[in-house]
């Protein structure tokens, strides 16, 4: 189950930002959201979208502010001069809910998913997300030509 | 003819993708009015003379599916075309919409070209005269 939700966040990640944001992708895996290296810069964005149905959890997107920027001109094409604060995040909110519901339409479209409203959360509350239940989870580092983020799925088996 | 279309998503700069791909795509809208939520597109429905309602599933308020009730059970605007344009992709959801009365159907994330053709099905439109009528250019 872990090796297919895998490769369908993969395909999802692949779809969202190359459809939507016109930006070329490559993936490595990682264990563990922990080994994502721009979060000890402490410049990092990060949105959540928890989910429930056959099992449930949340997924985090997390990117660097100057990469957010660039996806968010490309996003919805105005001068990065003008993009404002509410402009990335709310382009980070989407890229969650795009990412995240088109992950389990990928997974098995037969299975119904709830998807709640995306949020943006502090770095910090990752780890708060992370402790409070005991899941398993998947973290994939999404290389950019203009910087890495990470998309990491917890899900309780 | 233009068609004037009300796009429904919490998100702006969802909001502002919808409308540059459906430009982009060369269908020929006329006005697009935009709403948060399904509580304030109900509003605008009722005041402008629209062709075709655009909706997101999630949102907070009153959501897609509370949309579509909303509109099918009001005689005054009943008749207007609704599209919905979500996340929520699995079969049971699209059902849904469809049974409550949702017209079509697009899973994020599109492209200028299915959001066309979804169009141009549900209002009637061959490719062609869509695209004829078109002024906005592919700046896509």
């Amino acid at each position: 189950m872990k090796q297919a939700l895998k490769t369908a966040m993969m395909d999802s990640i692949s779809e969202v930002f190359e459809t939507m944001f016109f930006i070329s992708l490559e993936f490595s895996d990682l264990d563990s959201i922990d080994k994502y290296s721009e979060l000890s810069t402490g410049n990092v964005i990060v949105s959540m979208l928890e989910y429930t149905g056959k099992f449930s959890g949340h997924f985090v997107l997390c990117v660097p502010e100057i990469l957010l920027k660039l996806i968010t001109e490309n996003f919805i094409g105005i001068d990065i001069n003008d993009i404002t604060e509410q402009n990335m995040t709310d382009t980070l909110k989407e890229a969650i809910n795009m990412t995240g519901g088109n992950t389990f339409t990928n997974y098995d479209s037969n299975i119904e998913f709830n998807l709640n409203i995306p949020k943006i959360i502090k770095q910090e509350d990752i780890h708060k997300l992370n402790t409070k239940a005991k899941f398993d989870e998947i973290a994939i580092s999404v290389e950019t030509i203009d910087g890495a983020m990470c998309v990491q799925c917890v899900f309780s088996q | 003819m233009a068609y004037n279309a009300i796009i429904v998503d919490d998100s702006q700069p969802m909001r502002s993708i919808i409308i540059k791909t459906i430009k982009a795509s060369g269908f020929n809208i006329g006005i697009f009015f935009e709403a948060p939520n399904g509580k304030e597109a109900i509003s605008i429905i009722k005041k402008e003379w629209l062709d075709i309602v655009i909706t997101d599933y999630n949102m907070p308020d009153m959501n897609g599916i509370e949309l579509i009730e909303a509109i099918k059970k009001d005689s005054q605007i009943n008749s207007i075309p609704i599209l919905v344009i979500s996340t929520e992709g699995s079969k049971k959801k699209i059902d849904e919409f469809i049974k409550k009365g949702a017209a079509g159907y697009i899973k994020k994330p599109f492209t200028p070209e299915l959001i066309k053709k979804k169009l141009n099905h549900i209002l009637g439109e061959t490719d062609e005269a869509s695209f004829e009528n078109s002024d906005d250019g592919l700046d896509f």
